[in-house]
């Protein structure tokens, strides 16, 4: 399957400069909405088409829906409108794991029997764009989204390619008045030299930091049962680095691509890895996702009053949102468990110092990673190195490989990396020096690109 | 917007400045003939800077070759050795995954710099294989050029409908975008800086005993095939118009007849089994391409046949369907030689 990604030179030289040009054209401002749109179809559609077709039926029902009159405040329109997305959802990404948890599918009379439902091809992003649906429709039931958009600036919203298959989140409210303006938006030095940044940086974050540490660990993940303790430890520093810079990296790619159309997505990260507890890391870490889960599931289920039951439940969903499997619910339910204590011994963990709530934060977290790059046989497998009970066969890691976590260590805790995306310096030779080095960065970027994964976050 | 634009400036300079010094080729000859025959890396360069080799290799030696071996990767692997009963100087020309068009740039570029060897024996896909006939190896002017002249042709062909242009465009995209991709591969572009700078030294190590390489008689090595079934092809549409063929066909000719050049042109052998399937129901677009060539260079007088089956028999050493074993190839080419001089001189 061929997927376009925003780190391909099919997306950065044919298909962007295409879009641009259409969205751009002199006497199609009014179909702007309708460029994003089909742009949007053809981006996702080249994975596949029947799941573009479940994207356009999942847009036209609901806005068929909470265009009627009374929809507001009617949970019978409401629930119609949610429950089919949140199907399909479930058929595409959930209902296989459902099976395998209750049902021998090794058995080949059960494989048969149950062919339809496992091993189902999941549309990339499903999970973002449901959610995104959702957000849509209670909104407009709650009486939060008081003018009902157009069609197309709906599916504009919900199909904006820049954000579809990996976030952020976005909330009608954060693309509306842009959505308005379409027609209207003039690119100006402000935009494209913000978009420029973002799309460098977000670049080089994928490519050259997350792309080099994964080409480290791929051999440690592969067998993580032969490593020495110097190994393991490498693997979890690398592999945290390695999905926050994936992830950074896309989420920016996203913002500054929606600031090319006008844009202004709201930051996904906000330095998770310098959260000095495990709340506030959620706070920092996959934003747009934590709000979405606060404000559509916490806060309905009672928020606060019961906060350690539902701070459990939301983890677990949170989790299982991620990927359908044990080891994801396990990971939430960890987070949990961290942020549980948190609450709990909050006076002691406070007392201690910010470095070394930092530290204890980002090593608790880090940990928690593992049980996305193994199931649990290759969890068990990396215990038993990291307690030196492994018969090692693979070497320490390099000079270079703790060169590539110590580069990616200095842009985690020590570079702040937005002031500079925004590429909004005033002094004339500072403008020169980062904007040629933005220049140098994209072209040495094109140089990896051929080597570079996809995003980590696209199967989920 | 003025930032943007010197970002977009400068750029476009990195850009062009990564695309052309992959242009460069490094001092060496790694085809020299006093070289051992042995495989050799040529890791960090693709077909342009190997063409580019091949062709100063020729036009440097002083002398021209009697022999030489032109097409693509189906004829690549054939060495000095396996050409066996003569004492013709040989030297194979041929680059991987090129087409005949860009055998006939090839050519033509040896013509102009009067390096042609004394025969050319030029392998051309099979028929039913004909996907692609872009040149590929030569600068971007050129393929530009030729991509203006097959459009031009299509729509002078009568029997040329959207398709045919569709294709020829598809195919420029297709070219192009392989081309520039490739530029970009840090171990491409690191070789060729390096070799830009003249830091490189001779690079061109023997690989060990048994690991594949590109040989100082031009000629890729590949170890020895131990023997597999091969099933027969599976159908395609060749892609071919036959007027830009016929085209090609013609300027080869003329260039032949300007540099006394004597050619040989056959269309390649497939395995047994793919033979039998269409040799028995050969495609229309084939069977037109099949007539085209024949009926081209009877006018012309050019020697061109299609591989008879019988040297091709054996079902061993075959990479695939369409790649016979060297050794094979070799004794068959051997006694196209033989029938073609009367003695070598060199």
């Amino acid at each position: 399957m061929y997927v376009v990604i925003f780190n391909d030179f099919a997306f950065l030289f044919v298909f962007l400069p295409a879009v641009l040009t259409l969205f751009f054209m002199p006497g199609a401002r009014r179909f702007r909405a309708h460029t994003l749109i089909v742009s949007s179809l053809v981006f996702y559609g080249i994975s596949g088409i029947e799941h573009a077709l479940i994207l356009c039926a999942d847009v036209v029902w609901v806005y068929f829906l909470v265009t009627r009159p009374g929809f507001c405040m009617s949970r019978v329109l409401l629930t119609a409108a949610v429950v089919p997305p949140a199907l399909a959802l479930i058929y595409y990404k959930y209902l296989g794991f459902f099976l395998r948890t209750f049902i021998d599918l090794n058995n080949p009379l059960n494989h048969q029997k149950f062919n339809l439902f496992v091993d189902v091809l999941l549309p990339a992003g499903i999970s973002f764009f449901t959610f995104q649906i959702i957000s849509f429709a209670v909104d407009r039931y709650r009486g939060d989204v008081k003018d009902i958009p157009s069609f197309s600036h709906f599916a504009a919203y919900i199909m904006l390619f820049p954000q579809l298959v990996a976030g952020p989140i976005l909330r009608y409210r954060d693309v509306s008045v842009p959505l308005r303006h379409l027609e209207h938006f003039r690119l100006d030095g402000r935009h494209a030299a913000r978009a420029v940044g973002y799309i460098c940086l977000g670049l080089a974050a994928k490519v050259l930091i997350a792309d080099t540490l994964n080409h480290y660990i791929i051999d440690y993940g592969n067998d993580p049962g032969h490593l020495s303790q110097l190994a393991v430890a490498y693997t979890i520093l690398a592999y945290s680095f390695q999905i926050y810079f994936d992830f950074y990296g896309y989420s920016m790619i996203a913002i500054g691509l929606g600031a090319l159309f006008g844009f202004s997505f709201p930051q996904n990260f906000k330095r998770p890895y310098m959260a000095v507890n495990p709340r506030e890391f959620w706070r920092c870490w996959h934003v747009t996702l934590s709000f979405w889960i606060r404000d559509y599931l916490y806060i309905p289920l009672g928020g606060n009053k019961s906060y350690i039951r539902n701070m459990f439940i939301v983890m677990a969903v949170c989790g299982l949102w991620h990927g359908a499997g044990w080891s994801f619910i396990v990971w939430g339910l960890y987070h949990a468990c961290l942020v549980a204590a948190y609450h709990y011994w909050k006076a002691v963990w406070d007392r201690m110092v910010a470095v070394i709530q930092r530290c204890l934060t980002f090593t608790l977290v880090s940990l928690g990673w593992l049980l996305f790059l193994f199931d649990f046989a290759g969890i068990q497998k990396i215990l038993s190195s990291l307690t030196g009970a492994a018969n090692v066969t693979h070497p320490d890691p390099s000079i270079e490989m703790w060169v590539g976590v110590t580069i990616a260590a200095v842009f985690t805790f020590l570079v702040n990396l937005e002031p500079l995306a925004e590429n909004n310096a005033t002094v004339p030779w500072k403008v020169a020096l980062i904007n040629l080095g933005f220049s140098f960065l994209f072209v040495f970027v094109l140089l990896f690109l051929d080597q570079s994964e996809t995003f980590i976050y696209f199967r989920f | 917007m003025r930032r943007v634009l010197l970002f977009l400036v400068c750029s476009v300079v990195f850009i062009i400045g990564v695309l052309s010094v992959g242009d460069v080729i490094p001092s060496v000859d790694p085809f020299d003939d006093r070289r051992p025959n042995l495989a050799q890396d040529f890791s960090g360069y693709d077909e342009r800077p190997i063409a580019l080799m091949k062709i100063r290799h020729s036009s440097e030696r002083g002398r021209p070759y009697d022999v030489g071996l032109f097409g693509n990767s189906r004829i690549l692997s054939v060495g000095r050795e396996n050409i066996t009963g003569n004492a013709c100087s040989t030297f194979n020309y041929a680059l991987s995954g090129h087409s005949f068009r860009s055998t006939v740039q090839l050519l033509e570029r040896l013509s102009w710099e009067k390096a042609l060897p004394r025969l050319a024996i030029i392998s051309m896909d099979h028929f039913e294989l004909q996907m692609t006939n872009n040149p590929v190896w030569t600068g971007w002017w050129r393929r530009w050029h030729v991509f203006l002249g097959d459009i031009a042709i299509a729509f002078r062909e009568p029997n040329s409908d959207l398709r045919d242009k569709a294709r020829i465009i598809w195919r420029l995209i297709s070219t192009e975008t392989i081309i520039f991709q490739r530029r970009f591969e840090f171990s491409f572009f690191r070789r060729a800086v390096l070799d830009a700078l003249k830091w490189n030294g001779d690079i061109f190590r023997d690989v060990d005993i048994g690991r594949p390489g590109y040989r100082p008689d031009g000629s890729f090595y590949s170890p020895p095939l131990p023997p597999k079934e091969i099933a027969a092809m599976t159908r395609t549409t060749p892609q071919i118009i036959n007027s830009v063929l016929r085209s090609d066909l013609e300027r080869l000719f003329r260039m032949a007849r300007d540099s006394n050049l004597k050619l040989v042109l056959y269309e390649s052998p497939l395995h047994p089994a793919s033979a039998v399937v269409f040799d028995a129901a050969p495609s229309f677009f084939a069977d037109a391409n099949r007539r085209t060539f024949l009926e081209t260079c009877q006018g012309f007088g050019i020697t061109c046949f299609s591989a008879p089956r019988e040297p091709f028999l054996r079902l061993g050493g075959w990479g695939d369907a369409s790649h016979p074993p060297p050794s094979m190839l070799g004794k068959w080419i051997s006694s196209i030689i033989h029938s073609q001089f009367a003695g070598c001189t060199s």
